[in-house]
C-alpha cells in the first residue's frame, strides 16, 4: 500500500538510472582526487614543511589507512543497504541528527572544493597560455570551466565518467612517461633508498606530510555517491573503493619516489623549495624536453577541471539526496526525466561556482591565494572529517554484534578513523600550511563547517519535532540479508507442542513457519474453511460484495507465493480468498488445520503451560498458546444520541454484504474508513439516496498513478512514465491528483498521508462528483427519521449504516491476562505477551502497508521465541526484551488522536526495528525465498461470482 | 385544414425544442408546440416510453460549461448531474420562460408535408391537419435504436441499451455490453457491480477521457487552458491522458486506432476503475455466437445470459422521410437548415465534440433570426436563403473525423461556432444571452459569441 518517502526514493531508483559500471565509478572517483594536480601542488610544499625525501612513506602510510578505511567500509555497505552515502551511516550509528550535519558538512566541502577548483583552473589556464602571449583575465577561463562543469553535469554522470575517464588516462599517462623517463635515466637512482630510512622518514614532520598524502586522496571516497546510478551498488562501489585507493596509493608513492630520484634524492627539499610550483614541471622538462612539459602544463589545467567536474558530481549528489530527504528544499531532489541526472541540484552547484567567481572577480580577489586555497582548504578539511566519521560509524555500527568479523569490522575501520582524526587534526592545527596563505580571512573560512555541521543537527532537530514523518524517513536504511544465519544451523528437535488459533491469513502463515522450523502444533479454526475474513460465508465476516483489496495484487502476496497474473491490479475478496486458498493448498496446510473446532476457552498453567478448552468439548494442554483471531469481528458501535427513538434501521457494516441491501432506501453511511467508502459507493449506486457522514478530513489516495497501481508506483516496482519525477512530498502528490475535496463537500485533510491509515479510493470522490453521494459532517443525532449533523443540516433516513470499525477481541482469553490500552493489549512489538512468556498473538497491528509481508515478519518473532524457548540461546534476553523493551514504533509519528490509531505502527520504523532484532539474534530476514515450495500446481481459474 | 400560416410549428419538447421556443417567443414569432410525451424533457425523461435513458446516466459535460445561456444549472448541482436533474433543469427552464402553456403534449406528430405555396400541413396522429409558415423539426436522435444482428445463434436474451433501465434487471447474470460508447461503460460498469459477470466488447479502440482532472471537471480544466491548435490540441491532450491514465492496452483494451477527438469522445472514468478491479473485463468484437456461448476475435470465448447492445442510434425523422431520407445525419447548413425545403428547420441534428445545448441555443436564435428577417427584412432572409443553398463551409475544424456512420456530418465545436459567428456578423444577428432583452442589451449582447458555454459536451 502506501509507502513514504523513503520507497518514493526507491522508485526513484529505476532501473534506468543505473547506468554506471565500476569501471567508470573509478574514473569519476580519480578524476575527483586530480593525481597530476595533487603532485605538482601537494608534493613540493610537503617535501619543504613535511619529513622532505621521507615523503614516500608518509603517501604510503596514508593508502594503508585508507585500505583499512575501506575494508570497514565495504564490510558495512555488505550489511547495510543505503540510498545516500555516508551520512546514511553516520545516521545510523550516530544518529540522525549527527547524519544530517555530516551531510550539511559534505555539502559544503563539496561545493567548497568546486568553487575552489573554478578559481585555480582560471588562474593556471592564464599561467598556461600566458607563455604563449595569451593574456586573459583568470576569471574568464574560469567562467568556461563553470559553463563545461555546468554542461556535463546537467547530464547524467555517465557522460561526466566518459569525459574523465579520457582525461585521468592521459593525466597518467604523462606521469607514468615521466616516470618511465626519469627511471630510463637514472636507473636505480630513481628508487633512493634513503627516502624509505627512518632518520628520513622521522625528519622534519610526519605529520605534515601525512596530512598532505591524505589532502591528495580527497575525492575517492565519493564513490558511495553513485550507489543510485551504479549497475551492480552492492559489488562495484566497495570495489571501486578498493581500487580507487589502491591505484591511487602506488601512483602517488611512486611518482613521489621518483620525483625525489629525479631532483637528486636528499637535495629534493632544497630545490622544492627554490622552485614551488614549478619544482614538478621542471623535472617534467628535463626527462621529457618541452613536448611532454607543454603536455604536462595543459592537462595539469585539465586535471583541475576534471577534479572540479566530479567533485561538483559530488556536491550535486548529496544535495539530491537531501532534497529527496526534505532537509533541504525538495525540488533540489529532483532528477531529470530525460538524464536521469540530479540536474537541479546540479545548477545550483554550478551557480555557486559561477557566483563565488564573479564575486572573487569583483573585488579583485587574487584568484590562487585567495580564493582557490580558501576554499579547497575548506573542502579539504570537510572531507577529511567526513571520512573520519564514517569510519566511526562502521566502528560503531559492528561494535555491538556478536558475528562481526573483528579484523574487518572493527579494527580496520578503527585503524581507518584513527588515521584520518590525526590527519584532521593536523590539517586544522597547520591550516595555514595546508592553505599556503598567512590571510586571515582565508583560515576563517573553516568556521563555515561548523556553521553547516550546527545548522544539520538543528535542522534534523526541528524536524523531529514539527514533521516526525519526515524525520522517521530520514536516511532509511535496512540490513541486508545475510547468508549465514542461525535458521540454517542445524535443525532443532522440538518437545514443546503449540497451539495455534484461527487460519485467516495470519494463522496460515504462522502454520507454514511451524512447520518449516519443524514445531509440533494443533491448529483450530471455527469455521468449516480457512481464509478467516475473506470467507463472505464465514458468518460474522465483515466481507461486503464489492471489497476489493486496497493494496494491488504486486506489492501483497505472501512471500514466496505472488497472486495470479491475470488477477487484476485490486483483486476483489473472492479472488484473495481463492489466493489464501490455493495458498493453504500449496503448502499442504488443509491437512494440518481442524477445521469447524473453535477454541472455546485457554487458561495459562504453571511452567508456561496452557489448558485448553475446545468447541468439541475435549481439553488439551499446550506448550503456548498463538492466537491469530483476526481484529474485524467484533464490531465497535459508537452511541449516537437519538439511537433509541430513531424510526428508521440502525446497522453496523458488519452485517452488509450487497448494495441490493440498500435499494429503494435512503442510506446515511458513518465514517469514512476503507469500508464506509466502498459501502458509500455501492449507496451511491443502489440506494434511494446515500449520505456520507465523515468527522474529518481525510486523505483519500487514488487507487492508481499514471495508469498503474499507486503502492507499485511508490515502492518502484514500476517506474512512472517517461517525464515524471515523484518528488519526495507524497502529500503534494496526492493532493494534485486528486484535487480539491472541499469542492466534493469533504473537509480538507487534516493529517499528511504518513499518519492515518489510507484511505485507498478512486471511486467514492466520483459518485460525489456525480451527486449520486453527499458527504456530510459529523452525524450529531437522530430524531424520528432524520438525521442532524455538524453544521446542523437534516436529511431523512431509513438507514444508518455504521462503518464504524471493529473492537480488538480475544474472545477465548480472560481479558485480565493482558494490560489493556484504548482497546488494545499491550504488546511487545504487537506479537508477545509482556507478563506470559508462552503467549502470543498475530494480526494485532495495522500498518499503512501491505500486511501479509509484515504478517510474516512477526511470525518469524514468534518462531524465533520459541526457538529460544527450546534450546535457552538468547532466552534470558528475549525475556528481558519483552519485559523492558518499549520502542517507539510510531518513528515519531504523531498518529492521529482516534482508537484506530492507537496501534498504528510506522512502518519503517517498525521494519528497521525487527531488522535489528533478527540481526542480533542472527535471523535471517523472510522475503520471497523464505520459504521454498517444491511446485506449484496452476491456481484455481478465476470463476464468475456465485450468486444466490 | 387549421390555417397557421403566421405560425411556426415545433415538433417536440426536449431540449432542442425547449431553446427554440424561448427564441421564437423572444423575437414575438407565433409557434405552435406540439410534444407527443405528457411533459417536457425528451430523453431525460426516464419515465417517457422509449426514452433511453437509465439509472446510472450522468450528464457528461460537466454543470459548469452546460446549461442554457441565461439560466445557468444549479449550484446545488454535482460536478455533472444526474439524469434526474438534468430533467429537473430542463423543467425549470420550461417553468422558467412559462414554455409549457403553447404546447400541446400528447400529441405526436404524423406526417410533415411542403405544400405548393411554400407552407408547410403538419397531420397530426388523430388526422387533424394545420398549415405553418415553417416547420422545426426538435424531435431528437436517440429514439431508434441501431441494434447490429446477433451473429450466429445466441440464445440468451438479447436487448438494446434503449430498453436497459437500471442494474437489477442484470442482477446475477453474466452480461456481455457490446459498443464502446457512453452508455456502453455506464452499462457495463453497472453490470460489473450487480451481474456476475460483465465483459464488454469493443471492435476497436477508442480514447476515454476521464470526468475529472486534478480533481476538476475535465471540460473545465481543458477551458482553462489556451486554445491550441487542434493539431497541437490533439497530440498534447493524447499524451496527458495517457502520461495520466496509462495506456488502455494495459487494462486489456485496444489501442486507439484514432487520433483523439477525431470519434466522439468517451467521457468516462468508472470503466478504467472497473478494469482495474477486475469488476469488468474487456474483449474484442464479437465474431459469433451459438447457444450462450459467444466467441470473440482473438478467439476466446465465453457463456452469457444477456447481450445488451449499446450501438446508439439511428437518426431518422420519422414524419419528414421524405424530406430526410436517410438514415444518417441530415445535411443541415449550420447543423439547421434545410437545404433544399425552405422553411424546415431542424435543431438538434448534430454531432459534436463539445456540448450541445448552446448549439441548440445558436440553432434556435438563428431560425429566429431569419424569420423575423423574413417578415422585416426581405433582402436579408433571401441573402441568406442563398447561403443556405449554397454555402459549405469546411466545420471539421482540422480533424479528420472517423468515417464510421457515428461520425457522418459530424462537426467540430470550435470550427462550428467561429463560423456560425461569421454568419452571425454577416447578417447582423445578434445572439441574445438573455431571454428578454431591453433595448441596451440587444447592442450590449451583440458582441456575445454564440459560443456561450462552449466546451461542454452533452450526451
Amino acid at each position: 500500500m502506501v509507502d513514504s518517502a523513503p520507497a518514493v526514493a526507491d522508485a526513484v531508483t529505476g532501473k534506468t538510472r543505473r547506468s554506471l559500471s565500476t569501471g567508470r565509478v573509478v574514473f569519476l572517483v580519480i578524476a575527483a582526487a586530480a593525481p597530476l594536480a595533487a603532485m605538482v601542488g601537494n608534493v613540493p610544499l610537503a617535501l619543504i614543511d613535511g619529513n622532505g625525501v621521507g615523503l614516500p612513506v608518509a603517501f604510503l602510510i596514508a593508502t594503508l589507512v585508507l585500505l583499512c578505511f575501506s575494508v570497514g567500509y565495504a564490510a558495512m555497505s555488505r550489511r547495510v543497504v543505503n540510498t545516500g552515502a555516508f551520512y546514511t551511516y553516520i545516521s545510523r550509528s550516530l544518529g540522525k541528527p549527527a547524519g544530517i550535519g555530516s551531510a550539511y558538512v559534505a555539502v559544503v566541502a563539496y561545493a567548497g572544493l568546486t568553487c575552489g577548483l573554478v578559481g585555480a583552473f582560471g588562474y593556471f589556464t592564464r599561467l598556461v597560455l600566458l607563455e604563449l602571449g595569451i593574456d586573459i583575465p583568470w576569471y574568464v577561463y574560469s567562467a568556461v570551466a563553470v559553463v563545461i562543469i555546468g554542461a556535463l553535469g546537467y547530464r547524467s554522470a555517465d557522460l561526466s565518467a566518459k569525459v574523465l575517464g579520457t582525461l585521468m588516462i592521459a593525466e597518467f599517462a604523462v606521469l607514468v612517461a615521466f616516470d618511465l623517463l626519469v627511471v630510463g635515466e637514472h636507473g636505480s637512482n630513481a628508487f633512493p633508498a634513503v627516502s624509505f630510512t627512518g632518520a628520513q622518514v622521522f625528519s622534519g614532520s610526519i605529520g605534515i606530510a601525512l596530512m598532505f598524502a591524505f589532502t591528495s586522496f580527497v575525492g575517492f571516497e565519493s564513490a558511495a555517491l553513485y550507489g543510485e546510478e551504479t549497475k551492480d551498488p552492492e559489488r562495484s562501489i566497495p570495489r571501486a573503493t578498493y581500487i580507487a585507493v589502491v591505484t591511487i596509493g602506488i601512483f602517488y608513492i611512486l611518482t613521489t619516489w621518483i620525483i625525489i630520484g629525479a631532483a637528486g634524492g636528499t637535495q629534493a627539499p632544497e630545490l622544492a623549495g627554490q622552485q614551488l610550483g614549478n619544482f614538478v614541471f621542471n623535472l617534467i622538462l628535463d626527462a621529457g624536453g618541452t613536448v611532454l612539459y607543454d603536455l604536462a602544463a595543459v592537462l595539469f589545467c585539465t586535471s583541475v577541471l576534471a577534479s572540479a567536474l566530479a567533485l561538483h558530481n559530488a556536491a550535486s549528489r548529496y544535495l539530491f539526496a537531501l532534497g529527496r530527504e526534505r532537509v533541504v528544499p525538495a525540488p533540489l531532489g529532483k532528477y531529470h526525466p530525460r538524464h536521469q541526472s540530479p540536474y537541479i541540484a546540479s545548477l545550483w552547484v554550478t551557480g555557486l561556482a559561477a557566483a563565488s567567481s564573479l564575486t572573487m572577480a569583483l573585488f579583485g580577489a587574487d584568484p590562487y591565494t585567495v580564493f582557490a586555497t580558501s576554499f579547497i582548504g575548506l573542502g579539504t578539511l570537510g572531507i577529511i572529517a567526513l571520512q573520519a566519521a564514517a569510519a566511526l560509524a562502521v566502528v560503531v555500527f559492528f561494535w555491538r554484534r556478536p558475528d562481526r568479523n573483528l579484523w574487518r569490522c572493527v579494527i580496520a575501520p578503527f585503524i581507518g578513523f584513527l588515521g584520518l582524526a590525526t590527519g584532521f587534526t593536523l590539517a586544522v592545527t597547520h591550516y595555514s600550511t595546508l592553505t599556503g596563505s598567512s590571510n586571515v580571512l582565508v583560515d576563517a573560512v573553516p568556521a563555515l563547517l561548523i556553521v553547516a555541521a550546527v545548522a544539520g543537527v538543528v535542522v534534523a532537530l526541528r524536524l523531529r519535532r514539527r514533521e516526525p514523518a519526515v524525520y522517521a524517513a530520514i536516511a532509511t536504511s535496512h540490513l541486508r540479508r545475510r547468508r549465514r544465519t542461525a535458521s540454517s544451523a542445524a535443525p532443532v528437535s522440538y518437545r514443546r507442542r503449540y497451539c495455534v488459533v484461527g487460519a485467516g491469513p495470519a494463522g496460515l502463515l504462522m502454520a507454514r513457519a511451524l512447520t518449516a522450523e519443524g514445531v509440533p502444533f494443533d491448529w483450530y479454526e471455527r469455521h468449516s474453511d480457512v481464509g478467516g475474513i475473506w470467507d463472505i460465508d464465514n458468518p460474522g465476516s465483515p466481507m461486503y460484495d464489492s471489497a476489493h483489496f486496497i493494496s494491488s495484487k504486486y506489492t501483497s502476496g505472501f512471500f514466496g507465493f505472488p497472486m495470479p497474473e491475470h488477477y487484476p491490479d485490486y483483486p476483489s475478496w473472492r479472488q484473495i480468498r481463492d489466493y489464501i486458498r490455493d495458498f493453504a493448498v500449496q503448502y499442504g496446510l488443509y491437512e494440518k488445520v481442524a477445521l469447524s473446532v473453535a477454541v472455546t476457552n485457554a487458561r495459562p498453567l504453571p511452567g508456561d503451560r496452557w489448558e485448553v478448552t475446545l468447541s468439541t468439548g475435549e481439553v488439551k494442554q499446550y506448550d503456548g498458546l498463538i492466537a491469530a483471531p483476526g481484529v474485524t469481528w467484533h464490531p465497535n458501535v459508537p452511541p449516537i444520541p437519538g439511537a433509541e427513538a430513531f424510526t428508521g434501521e440502525i446497522r453496523h457494516s458488519v452485517t452488509f454484504h450487497d448494495g441490493a441491501e440498500l435499494r429503494g432506501k435512503r442510506v446515511l453511511i458513518v465514517g469514512g474508513g476503507n469500508s464506509g467508502v466502498d459501502i458509500a459507493s455501492d449507496a451511491a449506486r443502489h440506494a434511494d439516496a446515500a449520505y456520507l457522514s465523515v468527522r474529518r478530513g481525510y486523505r483519500f489516495i487514488p487507487k492508481h498513478l499514471f495508469g498503474l497501481p499507486t503502492d507499485a508506483v511508490l515502492a518502484g516496482i514500476f517506474e512512472p512514465p517517461k517525464g515524471v519525477s515523484l518528488s519526495g512530498d507524497l502529500n503534494e502528490l496526492v493532493d494534485t491528483m486528486v484535487g480539491d475535496l472541499t469542492r466534493l463537500g469533504l473537509p480538507a485533510p487534516d493529517h499528511d498521508v504518513l499518519t492515518s491509515h489510507p484511505i485507498m479510493n478512486t471511486q467514492v470522490l466520483h459518485h460525489l462528483a456525480h451527486g449520486d453521494l453527499i458527504a456530510k459532517p459529523d452525524l450529531l443525532r437522530l430524531a424520528g427519521n432524520t438525521a442532524v449533523f455538524a453544521d446542523n443540516s437534516v436529511v431523512d433516513v431509513d438507514v444508518v449504516l455504521l462503518a464504524t470499525g471493529y473492537e480488538y477481541r480475544l474472545p477465548f482469553l480472560d481479558p485480565d491476562l493482558l494490560t489493556w490500552k484504548q482497546g488494545h493489549p499491550d504488546l511487545y512489538l504487537n506479537v508477545f505477551s509482556r507478563e506470559l512468556h508462552s503467549l502470543y498473538v498475530l494480526g494485532f497491528a495495522e500498518f499503512a502497508d501491505a500486511a501479509y509481508r509484515r504478517f510474516d515478519e512477526m511470525v518469524q518473532l514468534v518462531v524465533m521465541d520459541i526457538r529460544a524457548r527450546e534450546t535457552g540461546v538468547h532466552l534470558q534476553e528475549l525475556r528481558e526484551l519483552k519485559r523492558t523493551d518499549r520502542p517507539d514504533l510510531r518513528g515519531g509519528v504523531t498518529y492521529l488522536d482516534s482508537p484506530r490509531h492507537a496501534n498504528y505502527v510506522e512502518n519503517h520504523t517498525y521494519q528497521a526495528y525487527l531488522a535489528d532484532l533478527r540481526d542480533r539474534f542472527d535471523w535471517p530476514d523472510p522475503g520471497e525465498s523464505s520459504y521454498p515450495m517444491t511446485s506449484r500446481q496452476p491456481v484455481l481459474p478465476l470463476t464468475t461470482k456465485e450468486r444466490p | 385544414m387549421i390555417d397557421r400560416t403566421e405560425a411556426v410549428c415545433i415538433i417536440g419538447a426536449g431540449p432542442a425544442g425547449l431553446a427554440t421556443a424561448r427564441a421564437l417567443r423572444a423575437r414575438g414569432l407565433h409557434y405552435d408546440q406540439f410534444e407527443r410525451h405528457a411533459d417536457v424533457g425528451g430523453i431525460w425523461d426516464i419515465d417517457a416510453p422509449g426514452s433511453p435513458m437509465y439509472e446510472a446516466a450522468h450528464f457528461i459535460s460537466s454543470k459548469t460549461m452546460s446549461g442554457f445561456s441565461g439560466h445557468p444549472m444549479s449550484d446545488d448541482f454535482p460536478d455533472y448531474p444526474s439524469h434526474r436533474q438534468v430533467l429537473s433543469y430542463l423543467r425549470s427552464f420550461a417553468d422558467a420562460y412559462d414554455l409549457r402553456s403553447s404546447i400541446e403534449f400528447g400529441t405526436s406528430i404524423d406526417s410533415v408535408t411542403k405544400l405548393d405555396d411554400g407552407t408547410w400541413q403538419v397531420v397530426r396522429q388523430d388526422g387533424q391537419a394545420a398549415r405553418y409558415r415553417a416547420v422545426v423539426c426538435c424531435s431528437g436522435t436517440q429514439w431508434v435504436p441501431n441494434q447490429p444482428q446477433v451473429p450466429g445463434s445466441f440464445s440468451g436474451e438479447v436487448l438494446h441499451s434503449s430498453e436497459y433501465r437500471d442494474l437489477d434487471q442484470i442482477r446475477g447474470k453474466r452480461v456481455l455490453v457490446v459498443g464502446g460508447g457512453n452508455s456502453a461503460c455506464d452499462i457495463v460498469v453497472d453490470a460489473g457491480r450487480s451481474a456476475a459477470r460483465a465483459v464488454i466488447s469493443m471492435r476497436r479502440g477508442y480514447w476515454f477521457v476521464p470526468k475529472h482532472v486534478f480533481g476538476l471537471p475535465s471540460d473545465v480544466f481543458a477551458d482553462s487552458g489556451p486554445k491550441l491548435p487542434t493539431w497541437l490540441e490533439q497530440r498534447v491532450f493524447g499524451l496527458l491522458l495517457n502520461l495520466l491514465y496509462g495506456k488502455p492496452q494495459r487494462l486489456g483494451l485496444q489501442k486507439p486506432d484514432h487520433k483523439l477527438f477525431e470519434t466522439h469522445p468517451v467521457l468516462n472514468s468508472n470503466l478504467f476503475l472497473s478494469l482495474q478491479h477486475g469488476d469488468v473485463t474487456a474483449k474484442p468484437g464479437i465474431i459469433t455466437t451459438a447457444g450462450s456461448t459467444v466467441t470473440f476475435v482473438d478467439g476466446s470465448s465465453e457463456d452469457f445470459d444477456v447481450i445488451i447492445y449499446a450501438t446508439g442510434y439511428l437518426h431518422t425523422i420519422p414524419y419528414a422521410r421524405q424530406y430526410f431520407p436517410s438514415e444518417k445525419l441530415p445535411d443541415l447548413y449550420l447543423t439547421t437548415f434545410s437545404r433544399e425545403h425552405a422553411g424546415l428547420f431542424g435543431v438538434g441534428y448534430l454531432e459534436t465534440n463539445s456540448g450541445a445545448y448552446h448549439h441548440f441555443d445558436a440553432s434556435a436564435q438563428m431560425i429566429a433570426s431569419h424569420l423575423d428577417d423574413q417578415d422585416k427584412r426581405p433582402d436579408r432572409a433571401r441573402q441568406f436563403a442563398a447561403l443556405v443553398a449554397n454555402d459549405r463551409p469546411d466545420l471539421s475544424g482540422g480533424i479528420t473525423f472517423d468515417k464510421s456512420p457515428r461520425h457522418h456530418g459530424y462537426v467540430d465545436a470550435h470550427a462550428l461556432t467561429k463560423y456560425r459567428d461569421s454568419v452571425f456578423t454577416r447578417m447582423g444577428w445578434y445572439f441574445r444571452e438573455h431571454p428578454d432583452p431591453t433595448p441596451d442589451d440587444v447592442t450590449a449582447t451583440n458582441r456575445v459569441s454564440t459560443d456561450a458555454g462552449a466546451g461542454q459536451v452533452n450526451r
